[in-house]
């Protein structure tokens, strides 16, 4: 099915690639120069006969020549960042034109949740990312477009193909429960997140960042939203366009692992004679031993075909996309592949009566290595498997095990192609708009929606070619259905001065989970893979159900005076079944801004050519629990008593009923201003934030004596400050040579206020038997959410024994001698977008960084220590560097995973992606516009972190931040170098 | 026009909004407050119980305290070290051992309170009643018998709720709560489960707690209180008075323990279900590994022969332990190695049965081998095949699964009989002809002389005390393992020392060893402090009660 699929997107592509469109005769000629107000010739301008899809673009001098049908016919002249203008032809052949700038597109609807509103009169704050940003670089991924592009927000990617990825608006507001931000599209929230969006179908993107902008979803916007709104299709304007790329990817870097002669060497001095005078002359000449790092690994491959169709006229507009994408990841045995399609028709019925109907639906498909925070994650396995054991035994039917220093651990190759997996999403959304034009100003919409989900996953573990162990296999299947009905009752209207917009809106979501799998083990036959639990010996079948409901009501009043004082006050009432005795929640927020270069009094200068001063506060919420959490429900046990029954027990478990647990609440203050400087050539947008989370949702730890684990209790108080600041800029424009750039800087400073009488909260231990069992992280008051609790490293005594600092003074190292120390988010997070254009180039180069943040180190303290599951060293630098690792022969040392010799900061500038683009006119390929495009993402990173990457996310501690910043090994960010073509017909 | 929106309007309205409740109403899962109505959920939640009894006895981890016994000891390196650390008496703060027992104990603890504070309520007869509840005060027992042995001071738990408040018991209010727990088990539970459904009694066996399982148990926690460090010596009379109850019924039939023919049946798979068991733990693998089952199958192997190495014996005890029939079936009399092993790479060369001591172990492990929880295979391609486990046998290839089917031995009735014979001893000053008989059935079933007639009360008492030591030497999962008789009747500052010092033992003419896991130069003997773990680094930094 995949393969016909594939093999019809295939075809189809090459179809249009190589179908020459000359389709077009009895035409007359028009040509012409476009020019900007100061008489620069501008190149790039698009320029389209009206109603049609024929167009031409103008050369490096401004220069375009187009056939049209008929000499009545209009041209349309297009370019970013100038307004846009149509010129009837009216019999002429020449037609010279002069395009004004666009003053920063203020004009421009943002989408800010149960409808939009003019960028110039919004008041509160919110990031928008334009396509124009993002259109110059190959882009698989949707969270990639927020990265560096929108201040206050971060994004990590946990680099696994099809894997999951961290954004934060803002900071960490709650310390046990999802940060993540709610994700809407088209008006509907979207439980899938950012999975399975084409980004070509992406429109634009806004970020709601204040307290005015998110208390719009109450509940559910503490964390931020991303409000996601899809292109459509354009009354009058056909685009038929296809796109492809190949790509392939690189390790960007290696740790630098010993070879095996002198890992030999030391361990037979240390160890014992183990190696003898043949093997090590074998390990010399390379003819014997392991590049574990480089056998894990490949070059990747990466490749996405896209194909848009949209059309329409006045009364019926489509857009129907569809994308194939696939990565080969640089790690072996992984890799991801996805279809999606989308189509949304918009029609308007009746004068009164408009109806949207939009299906997104995406199948993906993938396979993941171990990249878990565990000792099998395949990276540390790699780093830590001695260089002297072949990958196999010499006849090639056993991967072998190694005796020298990863002892415990399974061969990183074996692991990674003996344990089989496959991950299957199968996604579709749709929803359903009827907007009625009741009255004049009053409209009413109601949106109804279903979002469907399937989700499988597969795994079967062999043990034949491995040595040890247990043969298994497991099926899972999980679905998802949840359903949202939002009806929006809006009226506007205008009287003199005043410009009142009022919006009313009853909503209700549900959605129903359901899951089924069942594990077997032992499998009498190996051969059937995951597909046969009858050859398992024993079976253990799960299957669960669970449930939410939210009802909300809101209102939303926006007024404005004579465009110089703008008002919005919200309020949002939502009910949450996930909470017992305490439902509702009440969000309400105000908003002010005065549009200052609206007033007389600025007429008069020319400093600014806009500027405006914003003010809001609100509260918003967060039910970010499970379904029936506070219920303390019995847990289920199995024990068969060594009989054939594997008898059920209930037990409390760690569960704990809380019958009160209620909302968590965010008060957020903004103030924020935004200009326009320099003839428009400058943008700049500036807020200052204070965010407080009262009544957070916290997880209190239960002494073991009380059985351990930990119950939710609504105390906690965090705050988050900071700035954002965005500065976009055209810095030069003349000849032809256009320099744009944006550039985002992010302060965050958070820290745990209030812990309700706690002293702390421990982290979860990020590798059992080798961290303390309480963590290496821990929340405290007065410090960020994220802190690392460590032993201080003192270096290396007079017997070349790691020492670490007494702190509590007390003869001996205990638990009390941990401090406080280094948060793993970074305090500033940078993003530089620069795109330069001249004549048929253009490039694009972006950057991103970050300082203040630190990562605790734990594959490097592998490497580099002598414990149970790494016998012997295996980073060169534990061999080198004497003054830093004791002896590999050392006895008594205390080798601690939990102190600062492992903690590193993780400052760093990269070259995101660095594209270069050549664009070829109709005129000369005489079928389509085209683009070639050649690009590099990752192209380099600057950084003093010695693990792989400074920013990579490890997969570690789901969604909440209690854990951040453990590497014990993430998948490789890889250096991707991609190559593509792109159609315009 | 406007009519119809309006019917549209509110059409759509209530297509959304109907209908929608916020009261949450869970599938498939059970409440607290509805739980205990019947006799299938008074019976899960008794498993349930006994699974959290599994998790603390299925693997090495949460015995690592038992270590610094003098006759076990661990590997120095690979991945032994909280074990290691345990037994050098250098415990550092999250060492996963002591924290896993900690919490794994007081996991039972919980389950068994909840029993105890509810399963009265209950529609069944009393006696399932106090079945359930017998379960639950014993194991909750032998919970807090663990905890106070290992960490002195403890808090005491007898509630579900939870509380960062609670202060640290003392002893006399500990054992006695350990007691009174017992004295109900011993007042309510049946003798016998014979008449009932597994997984109560099977194979001849009774899986659930009885009377004189409790009894038994009770003898050892009495001795436990007359040593250290309540020493009150008046509780011999009383373990003595118990355990000669239980031994008489046991002689009249009454009670169904025995002591096995050979020491051979102690620990072997094929006697899993001997009577000699008095309190026992099912262990299984057929449900998957690493939840409920015997997980220390190879624990004891050397490593570079595919073991764990996890318990090695000290070469003193090991050296002082009698030669005798028992001392082959706990230390292994020959190592099996195989051929291509002595010779790397080369083919052909006939595997070879050594000594521990053999030249050969010097730079790998150069310990005693333990094979009182090993097994063998017939074939070296069967060394993973669980259908081919046979018991131990020196000369035949060993088992490498790591997990077997093996009832973990708590107390065996010869236990009870040395329990006996020492308090009797102890309390009356001179051994009685009966406590003779109860020593000496032990000793002639290890293949040892009887103990000489005419030993006065305390040198009788040492010889069943170290009688006691040799008869669980190495298996740490006994209730009263050597550490525990050491620590009862002090002997361990002077170990300690002796550790220390850490001088060699002549194992063979001239050929002297010393032990490889050391005492670290700064430790230094510090009485209670040494003797009993730091509580877990999560507990104390909650209750500064704890600190």
């Amino acid at each position: 099915m995949n393969k016909t699929l594939k093999l019809m997107m295939t075809s189809l592509i090459c179809m249009l690639l190589f179908t020459p469109f000359s389709l077009f005769a009895q035409r007359i000629s028009v040509s012409g120069k476009v020019v900007d107000v100061g008489g620069q010739p501008l190149a790039g301008v698009g320029v389209i006969e009206k109603g049609t899809s024929n167009g031409v673009v103008t050369d490096g001098d401004g220069n375009y020549s187009i056939s049209v049908s008929s000499s009545t016919a209009t041209l349309s002249f297009s370019c970013m960042g100038f307004l846009p203008v149509d010129v009837p032809i009216n019999g002429r052949s020449v037609i010279n034109i002069s395009l004004k700038e666009d003053s920063e597109l203020l004009q421009e609807a943002v989408a800010i949740g149960y409808g939009t509103v003019k960028k110039v009169d919004l008041a509160g704050s919110v990031g928008v990312v334009r396509d124009k940003a993002f259109n110059e670089q190959p882009i698989t991924n949707v969270a990639d477009l927020f990265q560096g592009r929108v201040a206050g927000v971060t994004v990590e990617n946990s680099a696994i193909p099809g894997g999951s990825v961290h954004i934060r608006v803002r900071g960490v507001n709650s310390i046990s429960k999802s940060n993540d931000p709610l994700v809407v599209v088209d008006g509907i929230v979207r439980e899938s997140g950012l999975e399975g969006l084409n980004p070509d179908d992406v429109g634009s993107v806004q970020v709601l960042k204040d307290a005015s902008s998110t208390a719009i979803y109450g509940s559910r916007g503490s964390n931020g939203v991303i409000i996601i709104t899809t292109k459509t299709g354009k009354a009058g304007r056909t685009i038929v366009s296809a796109e492809g790329s190949i790509g392939i990817s690189t390790m960007a870097k290696y740790y630098d692992t010993v070879d095996p002669y002198t890992f030999a060497i030391n361990y037979n001095k240390y160890k014992g004679k183990s190696f003898s005078d043949s093997q090590l002359e074998a390990f010399k000449n390379g003819t014997a031993g392991t590049d574990w790092q480089k056998e894990i690994t490949r070059t990747g491959f990466v490749q996405n075909y896209k194909l848009v169709i949209s059309s329409g006229n006045d009364k019926l507009q489509y857009y129907v996309s569809g994308n194939y994408a696939r990565t080969d990841g640089i790690v072996i045995e992984t890799n991801f592949e996805r279809y999606s399609f989308r189509s949304n028709v918009n029609s308007k019925l009746t004068s009164w009566l408009t109806a949207t109907v939009d299906i997104n639906a995406f199948a993906g498909q993938g396979r993941r290595g171990g990249f878990g925070a565990d000792k099998a994650n395949s990276i540390l396995a790699a780093v830590n498997f001695a260089p002297v054991v072949n990958v196999m035994n010499e006849d090639g039917t056993k991967y072998l095990k190694d005796s020298y220093s990863a002892v415990l651990t399974g061969n990183p190759v074996g692991t990674l192609k003996e344990n089989k997996n496959s991950h299957e999403a199968k996604v579709v959304d749709a929803h359903i708009d009827l907007k009625f034009d009741i009255l004049p100003g009053l409209t009413f919409t109601t949106s109804n929606s279903v979002d469907y989900g399937d989700f499988k996953s597969y795994a079967f573990s062999g043990v034949k070619k491995l040595m040890g162990g247990t043969s298994s296999m497991s099926n899972y299947d999980n679905d998802r259905l949840s359903l949202q009905s939002t009806n929006n009752l809006t009226y506007q209207n205008q009287w003199g001065k005043h410009n009142l917009t009022a919006t009313l809106v009853g909503e209700a979501s549900r959605a129903t989970y359901r899951s089924m799998g069942f594990n077997g083990k032992n499998l009498l036959i190996e051969g059937v893979g995951w597909w046969n639990v009858s050859i398992a010996n024993s079976v253990t079948p799960s299957n669960s159900y669970s449930q939410w409901t939210l009802l909300s009501g809101v209102g939303r009043l926006m007024y404005n005076y004579d465009n110089r004082y703008l008002l919005t006050g919200t309020m949002r009432a939502d009910g949450s079944s996930k909470f017992m005795n305490d439902k509702w929640g009440y969000f309400p927020s105000i908003a002010f801004a005065w549009q200052l270069g609206n007033e007389s009094f600025m007429q008069n200068q020319n400093i600014f050519n806009d500027i405006k001063i914003r003010t809001s506060y609100g509260v918003v919420g967060s039910q970010g629990i499970s379904s029936y959490e506070t219920l303390g429900l019995l847990s289920p046990i199995k024990y068969s008593f060594d009989s054939g029954t594997n008898y059920t027990g209930y037990w409390l478990g760690t569960n704990v009923s809380t019958p009160d647990l209620t909302w968590e609440k965010t008060n957020q203050f903004d103030i924020g201003v935004d200009f326009s400087a320099l003839d428009s050539r400058l943008n700049v947008s500036l807020d200052y934030y204070y965010k407080r989370t009262k009544d957070g949702l916290l997880k209190k730890n239960i002494p073991y004596y009380d059985g351990g684990g930990s119950v939710w209790v609504n105390a906690g108080e965090i705050s988050n400050k900071g700035f954002d600041l965005t500065l976009d800029g055209r810095i030069l424009d003349a000849h032809g040579f256009v320099w744009t750039s944006t550039f985002s800087m992010t302060y965050l400073k958070n820290r745990v206020e209030d812990l309700a009488g706690l002293d702390f909260v421990a982290g979860d231990c990020p590798m059992p038997g080798v961290s303390p069992t309480d963590g290496v992280t821990r929340i405290k008051e007065g410090y960020p959410v994220g802190t690392f609790y460590l032993y201080k490293w003192k270096g290396l005594d007079k017997n070349g024994l790691d020492t670490y600092e007494d702190i509590d003074d007390d003869g001996k190292i205990s638990a009390n001698d941990r401090f406080m120390t280094g948060q793993a988010n970074p305090k500033f997070t940078y993003g530089w977008n620069n795109s330069f254009s001249w004549k048929n180039w253009s490039m694009n180069m972006f950057f991103s960084a970050a300082t203040g943040g630190f990562r605790l180190n734990l594959v490097r303290f592998y490497g580099c220590s002598l414990i149970g599951d790494s016998v012997f060293y295996n980073l060169k630098e534990a061999f080198e560097n004497t003054k830093r690792y004791p002896s590999p022969g050392v006895k008594g040392n205390d080798f601690q995973s939990a102190s600062t010799k492992w903690l590193e900061k993780t400052d760093y500038i990269r070259c995101e992606n660095l594209s270069i683009a050549y664009n070829l006119s109709k005129n000369f390929t005489k079928f389509a516009d085209m683009k070639l495009y050649f690009s590099v993402q990752n192209l380099f990173t600057i950084s003093g972190y010695s693990g792989l990457d400074p920013q990579n996310a490890t997969s570690f501690g789901g969604h909440h931040d209690v854990n951040d910043g453990v590497d014990s090994g993430a998948y490789p960010f890889a250096r991707t170098y991609t190559f593509g073509m792109k159609f315009n017909f | 026009m406007k009519i119809k929106n309006i019917i549209l309007l509110t059409l759509a309205s209530m297509l959304g909004l109907s209908a929608c409740s916020l009261d949450e109403q869970p599938k498939g899962t059970l409440t607290p407050s509805t739980f205990y109505s019947s006799q299938d959920e008074l019976n899960m939640s008794v498993y349930a119980l006994y699974k959290q009894v599994v998790n603390f006895e299925c693997n090495t981890n949460q015995f690592s305290p038992m270590f610094q016994g003098d006759d076990m000891t661990t590997n120095p390196g690979s991945n032994k070290q909280r074990i290691a650390q345990a037994d050098a008496f250098n415990v550092t703060v999250g060492n996963i051992g002591l924290d896993n027992m900690w919490q794994k104990l007081y996991s039972i603890i919980k389950a068994a309170n909840d029993i105890v504070l509810n399963a009265g309520r209950t529609p069944v007869s009393e006696t399932e009643i106090n079945i359930a509840l017998g379960q639950a005060k014993f194991w909750r027992a032998v919970s807090y018998f663990y905890l106070v042995r290992y960490y002195g001071k403890i808090p005491i738990t007898l509630e579900t709720s939870t509380s960062t408040e609670r202060t640290l018991a003392d002893f006399p209010e500990i054992y006695g709560q350990i007691v009174s727990d017992l004295q109900d088990c011993i007042n309510t539970l049946p003798t016998s489960y014979a008449d009932q459904k597994e997984p109560r009694y099977m194979n001849g066996a009774n899986i659930y707690i009885t009377k004189q399982a409790a009894q038994s148990t009770l003898v050892a926690v009495y001795m436990q209180m007359a040593g250290y460090p309540m020493k009150e010596t008046k509780y011999y009379a009383e373990a003595a008075k118990l355990a000669k109850e239980v031994i008489d019924k046991c002689n009249s039939g009454e009670y169904e323990y025995i002591l096995e023919s050979q020491f051979k049946s102690v620990y072997s798979i094929s006697h899993n279900y001997t009577n000699e068991i008095v309190v026992g733990l099912n262990m299984s693998d057929k449900f998957g590994q690493w939840s409920e089952d015997f997980q220390m199958t190879s624990s004891n192997y050397f490593e570079f022969l595919g073991g764990w190495g996890d318990a090695f014996g000290e070469i003193k005890f090991w050296k002082n332990y009698p030669d005798c029939d028992r001392k082959n079936w706990i230390y292994a009399p020959t190592i099996l190695v195989r051929g291509s092993l002595l010779e790397k790479g080369k083919d052909g060369v006939d595997d070879m049965s050594l000594v521990w001591y053999d030249d050969f172990f010097k730079t790998k492990d150069y310990q005693p081998e333990f094979c009182l929880m090993s097994y063998s295979v017939d074939s070296y391609d069967d060394m993973y095949s669980q259908t081919a486990i046979r018991d131990f046998d020196p000369a035949k290839p060993p088992y490498l699964g790591m997990t077997t089917s093996m009832r973990i031995r708590i107390v065996r009735y010869a236990e009870l009989l040395l329990w006996y014979a020492e308090s009797q001893a102890r309390v009356e000053g001179t051994p009685s002809v009966f406590a003779y008989e109860c020593v000496n059935r032990v000793r002639r079933r290890a293949g040892l002389p009887d103990l000489p007639a005419g030993l006065n009360g305390s040198e009788f008492a040492d010889a069943c005390l170290q009688e006691h030591g040799w008869e669980v030497c190495g298996y740490f999962m006994a209730l009263v393992p050597r550490r525990d008789d050491m620590v009862r009747m002090e002997l361990m500052e002077n170990y300690f020392n002796q550790r220390k010092a850490n001088e060699a033992v002549e194992v063979a003419p001239g050929l002297f060893i010393k032990e490889k896991v050391l005492i670290p130069d700064g430790v230094t003997w510090k009485g209670d402090k040494t003797i009993f773990m730091d509580y877990p680094a999560l507990d104390s930094g909650l209750n500064p009660n704890l600190k």
